[in-house]
């Protein structure tokens, strides 16, 4: 003998007429996240980027998987430290560019240990004080 | 010798690559940390115990796998070598990135390991799809690899020893290497390797050229197999679901020896717990529960009973591990537990048990979820202990910049 079982209870009564249209909430993560496997947080501290409306405290979202170009946010490595600049191409010369006037540019010399970390794509700056 | 590989491969339309990351764990501690590159680099197992993997530089040292570290300390000091603790949850989840991004390519992929992946591809494919992975899997997540590609899976892995030693890191096989040893070949143990050498049979190519009937009169079926890969014919296939675990196991050395039979029944609680969330994550249920104690003089005492019922609910569990552990306990000092849960079944093949209590079905996904939500050990069993001294000792652990929010990389700028 087979018995059936509803693992839902049967609603008595109309039925919601909302049903028909439900759809999942939104998520952040589909906004904000292109390429999951590629993408970092990081937490910065310090003012030198204010003007691109990066302020300390605030955590960025990176893209690894984006290639930059002359103007991109990025994050490099700089011979053996982290640092977030604009990156600028001009004349067969790059620039590292703090978004400050009180931080001069930095040209990248042949010397330099230089290397590309990531993309920015994203602030997360909190408006409510702490 | 020459060897050609077997007629019937030649019709084969599909190609093996097996994608191993380089020094996955040291390379996911560089991914972070920029003062680690051109630097010898070592992490050590949990407890700061042996190495378990190394730099290439650190290789160059001779410093070996497995080595304790407190016999190394002389090397490490004079060499400045970084040392770190093995941070597992950076890693697993370096891990995931690097199998997400091989997964884009849309070839069908087996995990085989942390750090190692199979993959199927069409046997026509342009070498430079090399290039293109190891490019991509290196810009997205930092990581290193190395690939090898050969006409089985066991071939793939031989050219994946060999793409190591290649600049570019990749290796299409061809033709078995003169004077492989055997003991470097997936799948022959060092048994196994032993009774060949005592046939005089050492390489690769000696190996192959035996007869099908020699070797299955005086080996393991399993040793054809490996030969018939070697050979060019394909008997393994890559597994795309992966096999359902046949067991889980916990376990731990602890910091410092444990003594009295409170603490050990509070180590063994924890660590059930650990196992029962795994086996609920994987919806299973346990019809099986063994516990085991290492001593101070190194050895192991174990005890293990059947479950009434398949069980994942982790009261249930601690109980009979405490009673386990009461038969098992004698007066002395431990340096080591572990739980192992087995014969494991689908939540949804078990039986029902008309005698077992059910109320507490939502009990435990309750807790997963809250726990997964606020971290772990935010709800955790009063039977695990409070004071959790007997946790391992990791000193040189880096953060866990991909998992926790208040442990992101700081940038100063």
């Amino acid at each position: 003998m087979k018995l059936s079982f509803f693992l839902t209870p049967v609603q008595a009564g109309f039925p919601s007429p909302a049903e028909d249209y439900v759809e999942k909430s939104l998520d952040l993560n589909e906004l904000l996240i292109e390429h999951p496997a590629a993408t970092f947080f990081v937490r910065v501290e310090g003012n030198s980027m204010i003007d691109a409306q990066i302020h300390s405290g605030d955590v960025l979202i990176i893209d690894r998987s984006l290639s930059a170009k002359s103007g991109s946010i990025i994050i490099a490595v700089l011979n053996g430290d982290f640092t977030v600049k604009r990156l600028v191409l001009k004349k067969e010369k790059t620039f590292l560019m703090a978004e400050n006037p009180k931080y001069p540019p930095i040209e990248i010399l042949e010397e330099n240990d230089f290397q590309i970390w990531g993309v920015v794509t994203y602030v997360i700056h909190k408006i409510r004080p702490r | 010798m020459t060897f050609k590989f077997g007629a019937l491969s030649l019709m084969s339309s599909i190609k093996y690559g097996l994608v191993d990351c380089n020094n996955f764990f040291v390379s996911c501690e560089r991914v972070f940390n920029p003062k680690l590159w051109n630097r010898p680099v070592v992490v050590l197992s949990n407890n700061d115990g042996c190495v378990i993997a190394r730099s290439k530089e650190a290789k160059a040292l001779s410093i070996p796998m497995g080595a304790p570290a407190f016999q190394y300390k002389q090397t490490f000091l004079r060499h400045d070598v970084a040392v770190l603790s093995s941070n597992f949850s950076l890693y697993g989840d370096m891990s995931e990135r690097v199998m997400a991004t091989l997964e884009e390519f849309g070839f069908p992929l087996e995990t085989y390991s942390i750090d190692e992946a199979f993959l199927e591809l069409p046997s026509d494919i342009p070498e430079t799809i090399g290039t293109e992975i190891r490019n991509r899997v290196l810009t997205w997540t930092g990581i290193p690899i190395s690939l090898g590609v050969g006409i089985t899976k066991t071939l793939a892995k031989v050219g994946s020893d060999l793409a190591k030693k290649r600049d570019d890191g990749i290796f299409f096989i061809r033709e078995l290497p003169k004077n492989l040893p055997v003991q470097e070949i997936w799948g022959i143990g060092s048994r196994t390797t032993t009774e060949l050498n005592h046939f005089g049979i050492r390489t690769a190519l000696e190996l192959i050229a035996q007869s099908d009937t020699w070797i299955e009169k005086y080996f393991p079926s399993a040793l054809l197999r490996v030969v018939l890969e070697l050979r060019g014919t394909p008997c393994l296939s890559v597994e795309e679901i992966p096999t359902p675990r046949k067991s889980i196991v916990s376990s731990r050395s602890f910091g410092d020896l444990i003594k009295t039979l409170a603490e050990l029944k509070a180590a063994v609680a924890s660590f059930v717990a650990i196992a029962a969330e795994k086996l609920r994550q994987d919806s299973l249920r346990a019809s099986h529960l063994g516990i085991f104690v290492i001593g101070k003089d190194r050895i192991a005492h174990s005890a293990s009973s059947p479950l009434s019922i398949p069980t994942s609910y982790t009261p249930h569990l601690i109980k009979t591990a405490h009673g386990l552990l009461e038969e098992l306990y004698q007066e002395g000092s431990y340096r080591k537990a572990g739980v192992m849960l087995s014969h494991l079944v689908a939540e949804k093949e078990q039986q029902l048990d008309f005698f077992a209590a059910e109320s507490t079905e939502n009990l435990m996904p309750l807790m997963d979820q809250i726990n997964r939500r606020k971290g772990k050990r935010t709800l955790f069993f009063a039977a695990e202990g409070i004071n959790t001294d007997w946790q391992s000792t990791s000193k040189r652990c880096s953060a866990h910049f991909t998992t926790k929010w208040n442990e992101l990389l700081k940038i100063t700028i």
